[in-house]
């Protein structure tokens, strides 16, 4: 009876000391008030994103914008999930169930109509009278930021280009020029093999990362055609065309192994990652790696010093006419879930100047749409950037499909290893999964 | 009743829920476009290249590893049912790697199977093996065996400690008696510890062979079902039809291998049930 009592003298004890602790707790969130005091007139918006597009650049403007919220008239409370597939069903989940945030972070506009459908894409506000774009080149908002007619988003992080990026020392010490043309290339890796110098770096371990050898395909089929990558891609979802009948895509996955079968590749491609690539190529242990620009922001922050001494250029093509796939900003989208879509409007008008933008750009360094944005980049980004301006470049094709066309970086390596005989059996696994793709959702057009 | 409740929340209806999502075709979670599609899921995941593959490689793992689990944690278990120096260290030993994190015995394997710089491949040719070196990760032909050998290592241990409970409820009257008739040690195994240990076994096997038709964290975490789709297994190919939006196909996949791990399990627990002896 006597222990009973201490028991429960101690269970009251403790429940007080807990009660007590948490009323603490809540005092001192209070006072501290979570960062940046709050005003009474400032309403928080709240935005969601994956993790890893919370970078420096975010930080920055996040810090900026809540530490003048009085002054902008908002605050911004940034919620992260995870990315990848995972969090792509997080968003389509969120898309469905209509749990959106005030501000969302999502690929494209397109994104959202192939995830969520219409519907979703109805859950995004139409931003063309609220924000002011003049800052923008129309052209790069058309088609991704400014879809079926209206403003679905602002972009938001730097542009990404592909093309091959090369150690300009090995260049040098091997006396070899940039290539032009695709014989040009092979004549290059000749070269540094027999030099035992790695030619080309393959980094299949990452599966996605043996795709930027092959995408380059769609835009110079689009090139070819005299049309952009938007109509290439508007014929393909609209069944009038076929990856199989785009015959410079399949050349460029069949090229991408013609190097593998040279023995111009690292022989354990399949299980070397990005990252031994980079080190791989800022070392001179290969003399290029065809990737984006993540590659040469990658070694800048990795092998400063090595830095300068990465350039790039476009994938080489036999009539020496070369493009680059240009991948535009993620979108960030204004929801019809805000309460306050008034105040959204102007915090997306805010958040799209290049004030915003400037922030943005200075914690994170790059190639920004903005064009009053000015932003060191890596030399390798600047050489891409010349291609670009000199109107070498196009929109990727991933970024505006309609219908998912599967895994390419599985389908290639399928090809690379021999599960698949032919190139073209790459792009018909493609047409397969689109056309899956097209029926699951009803379309019309593959009946 | 509150775990009955519990079961029919969340298993019984989410089943159903499934079931009925699988009869229809849809894409992402877009329910006001569903049309009813009867079979054609199922009769589109049957037909396919994709799925051929991805059932012969989930087979060959079930197979592989079912045989090797149930081998080595029987070896085990008869080496550690014994009172000896540091027995119950080893049997912690061998039971430890069931407890780590897949995701971690992913990476390390990964590592380890890298075929230039990896542990393996380099002890093998630091003790005059090069000859033995593999690709073991990005062979097409061996990846899934390679991956096999890494949950054969993870859940070795794990079968151990099953078969080794067993073991424990055999009574020592037994061996006594047989020890007395001069029974070997083989005839004691043979007519006493296999026949008592078949409920064990049993419990084992059934276990390892769910496991193995189930298979997917091991793959995913080493290989993604690569190169390109040479260790794709079905639990893998769901994730991808999911993945894509296509719900109804993953649903109809998901019940497809339910189906088939019933086929085989059921049959398999009543014979092995039929040959019990009870003590």
């Amino acid at each position: 009876m006597k222990n009973n009592w201490g028991k429960k003298l101690t269970a009251v004890t403790l429940a007080g000391l807990m009660t007590l602790s948490a009323t603490a707790c809540g005092s001192s969130a209070e006072a501290a008030g979570g960062g940046a005091p709050e005003s009474k007139d400032v309403e928080t918006l709240t935005v969601l994103m994956y993790t890893d597009w919370y970078k420096s650049g975010w930080e920055a403007l996040e810090k900026h914008v809540n530490d003048n919220a009085d002054e902008l008239g908002f605050r911004l409370e940034i919620s992260k999930i995870q990315g990848g597939n995972q969090g792509d069903q997080v968003v389509k989940t969120k898309f469905a169930s209509d749990d959106l945030p005030d501000i969302i972070q999502v690929y494209k506009p397109q994104w959202v109509e192939t995830n969520a459908g219409q519907e979703g894409l109805n859950k995004l506000v139409d931003l063309s009278d609220a924000v002011d774009v003049s800052e923008y080149d129309p052209n790069a908002l058309d088609g991704t930021y400014n879809y079926n007619g209206k403003l679905y988003g602002i972009p938001m992080d730097s542009i990404v280009l592909s093309g091959v990026f090369y150690n300009k020392q090995v260049f040098a010490d091997a006396g070899v020029e940039v290539p032009q043309t695709w014989d040009e290339l092979l004549s290059a890796c000749e070269v540094f093999k027999s030099k035992g110098i790695v030619p080309v770096y393959y980094s299949a371990k990452d599966v996605w990362s043996v795709q930027p050898p092959a995408v380059t395909g769609p835009v110079i089929e689009a090139k070819n055609r005299g049309i952009s990558t938007f109509e290439l891609m508007n014929q393909i979802d609209t069944h009038q065309l076929t990856y199989t009948e785009c015959t410079a895509f399949v050349d460029a996955i069949q090229k991408s192994k013609d190097l593998i079968d040279k023995g111009y590749v690292n022989e354990t491609y399949l299980s070397d990652t990005v990252d031994m690539a980079h080190e791989a190529l800022a070392n001179g242990e290969c003399a290029m790696y065809i990737n984006g620009t993540w590659c040469a922001d990658n070694i800048e922050q990795k092998f400063p010093e090595q830095s300068e001494n990465i350039g790039g250029f476009a994938i080489p093509q036999d009539d020496g006419d070369n493009y680059i796939n240009m991948f535009t900003p993620y979108s960030l989208c204004l929801t019809t879930n805000c309460k306050n879509v008034e105040l959204g409007k102007k915090a997306m008008n805010y958040l799209a100047s290049s004030e915003a933008q400037q922030i943005y750009a200075s914690a994170q360094p790059g190639l920004y749409l903005n064009k009053n944005v000015k932003s060191e980049m890596p030399a390798a980004t600047a050489d891409l950037k010349t291609i670009m301006d000199n109107g070498k470049s196009m929109t990727d094709w991933e970024e505006i499909n309609k219908y998912s066309y599967g895994n390419l970086g599985e389908n290639v390596l399928d090809y690379y290893t021999g599960t698949f005989k032919e190139a073209s059996d790459v792009t018909k696994a493609l047409d397969e999964e689109t056309a899956k793709s097209a029926e699951a959702m009803g379309d019309d057009n593959w009946k | 009743m509150p775990g009955l409740i519990l079961f029919a929340v969340f298993f019984i209806v989410p089943s159903v829920i499934g079931l009925f999502i699988s009869l229809f075709q849809m894409y992402g979670f877009n329910f006001a476009s569903a049309r009813f599609a009867g079979l054609t899921n199922y009769i589109n995941i049957m037909v396919e290249d994709d799925t051929r593959k991805a059932l012969y490689n989930t087979f060959t793992f079930a197979i592989v590893t079912t045989i090797f689990k149930m081998l080595f944690g029987l070896l085990l278990a008869v080496a550690l049912n014994k009172k000896l120096f540091m027995t119950n260290a080893l049997r912690t030993i061998f039971f430890l790697p069931a407890v780590i994190n897949t995701v971690a015995v992913g990476l390390i394997f990964s590592s380890m199977m890298h075929p230039t710089k990896g542990l393996i491949n380099r002890a093998l040719g630091a003790i005059g093996l090069s000859a033995l070196c593999q690709n073991w990760l990005t062979d097409p032909k061996l990846a899934i065996f390679s991956i096999c050998s890494i949950e054969v290592w993870k859940w070795s241990g794990f079968t151990m400690v099953i078969l080794l409970t067993g073991m424990q409820n055999i009574s020592v009257d037994y061996y006594e008696s047989a020890q007395l008739d001069g029974a070997s040690e083989w005839q004691k195994f043979r007519y006493i510890t296999f026949p008592l240990l078949l409920p064990a076994i049993n419990n084992a096997l059934i276990l390892s062979i769910i496991g193995g038709l189930k298979v997917f964290d091991v793959v995913q975490a080493t290989t993604q079902g690569g190169p390109g789709s040479a260790t794709e297994v079905f639990g893998s190919l769901i994730y991808k039809s999911f993945g894509t939006g296509r719900f109804a196909e993953g649903c109809a996949a998901s019940i497809l291998l339910a189906v088939i791990i019933g086929i085989i399990v059921l049959p398999t627990y009543r014979f092995i049930a039929d040959k019990e002896v009870e003590q």
